[in-house]
């Protein structure tokens, strides 16, 4: 008496294809792996060089920004943890994801349906955030992609990432090797945003 | 007769870089701005009151000429505390909390940088835009802050050119940026937690 209304029953609800709780595998492929900088001089730009000598003055220019920040940089290379800034993001990005059931894959997934997504990141290290008091921050700018449907959020995204604290460059000098708890906190706050943006798609 | 509209065509450039640009900046409630603030029990909060803080309160950026030098004004059409408190009640309401009038929750704070800048590099020019304020959560029941922080939204492109139409696009792009920032700040979340927790 109760097989129609049961058989009825199971085609209104039948059971779900693939449950909330089973997430898919996520593969992040690193394009750049963004090369530690400092960006002082060249954060400082002016349109002086090629208001003076035209393409040529602009390139002379750049390139005595480019060596004078090099210069500095050298001065915080001894104390550096990182030469390139996608360990500490990937870190907490993985971290995240496996906290929330997700599967982060280190090579390309043979699973049609794995999440993968393309990171470039762009600059990072430290940059000067204001020109008239030369106050530095750490930060990481990167870029996404994804043909994923499901990631519609992370196609040809731009990310932009500031410490909330600001320090003069003598500042970054003298903390040695507390340094790198600076842009730790940077880098790994954009790793959460991404995973988290991967969660909440 | 070619030389005078040649003329004519090369003073009105030069006027355009004189004249001041009313940009209108406004964040695109069509991208879901769901982050993890959707997670906490679902607040009733009252319209955000935002002071502006700007050092520069006048202008949100400078009209360049081709020795980048300053000519005119930036300015945007609505005062840059409306299109902020606007864009945070968006993103409250996307991630399942309600704006109302008798709120358990007040939002103050301030904007504290709206600003907009171009970068001439060797082929291309960098626009730039950045929105910064500081928000702090108040309980209307006991009148103390239970949350507050900072938060930034910054966007960025790098284009051969670029006029009011991609000034407006670099600004309102970071207002985007600037919601997520605050729907996915998940001590936010957690602070919203304690609240109902709390009672």
């Amino acid at each position: 008496m109760l097989k129609k209304p049961l058989f009825l029953a199971a085609l209104l609800f039948p059971p779900a294809a693939f449950s909330d709780d089973v997430k898919p595998p996520v593969f992040i492929d690193v394009k750049d792996k963004g090369k530690f900088d400092l960006l002082f001089d060249r954060a400082k730009s002016t349109a002086t060089g090629a208001a003076v000598g035209g393409l040529i003055g602009a390139g002379v220019e750049a390139a005595v920004r480019s060596g004078n920040d090099e210069e500095k940089l050298e001065q915080l290379r001894p104390f550096l943890s990182v030469e390139t800034c996608e360990t500490e993001l990937l870190s907490a990005f993985e971290e995240k994801l496996s906290g929330r059931g997700y599967t982060v894959e280190n090579e390309a997934p043979s699973k049609s349906n794995a999440l993968t997504v393309e990171l470039e990141i762009k600059e990072c290290g430290f940059k000067v955030v204001n020109s008239q008091t030369l106050a530095m921050a750490a930060f990481i700018n990167f870029e996404t992609r994804s043909d994923d449907t499901a990631l519609l959020s992370l196609n040809d995204e731009t990310f932009h990432f500031y410490g909330k604290e600001r320090y003069q460059f003598a500042e970054l000098v003298d903390m040695e090797g507390d340094i790198n708890s600076a842009h730790k906190k940077v880098f790994q706050k954009a790793g959460v945003r991404l995973a988290n943006k991967i969660i909440y798609r | 007769m070619k030389k005078l509209i040649a003329l004519a065509f090369a003073a009105l450039i030069q006027a355009c870089a004189f004249t001041d640009a009313t940009l209108d900046v406004q964040h695109d409630p069509s991208i879901s701005f769901e982050g993890p603030i959707s997670e906490a029990p679902s607040t009733r909060f009252l319209p955000a009151t935002l002071e502006d803080n700007r050092s520069d309160k006048a202008r949100i950026g400078w009209k360049k000429n081709g020795f980048g030098q300053n000519t005119a004004d930036m300015t945007t059409a609505e005062p840059v505390t409306t299109i902020i408190s606007d864009a945070i009640e968006t993103g409250l309401s996307q991630n399942g909390h309600h704006i109302v009038e008798d709120g358990r929750v007040k939002i103050e704070g301030s904007v504290d940088r709206f600003w907009f800048e171009t970068d001439q590099n060797f082929w291309t020019i960098e626009f730039i835009g950045d929105v910064q304020c500081s928000l702090a959560f108040i309980d209307t029941r006991t009148g103390e802050v239970f949350y507050q922080s900072t938060y930034s939204g910054s966007h960025s492109e790098k284009k051969g050119g670029g006029l009011s139409g991609t000034w407006e696009a670099i600004m309102s792009q970071a207002v985007n940026k600037l919601i997520e920032d605050i729907t996915f700040d998940e001590d936010l979340m957690m602070a919203l937690e304690a609240l109902h927790e709390g009672g």
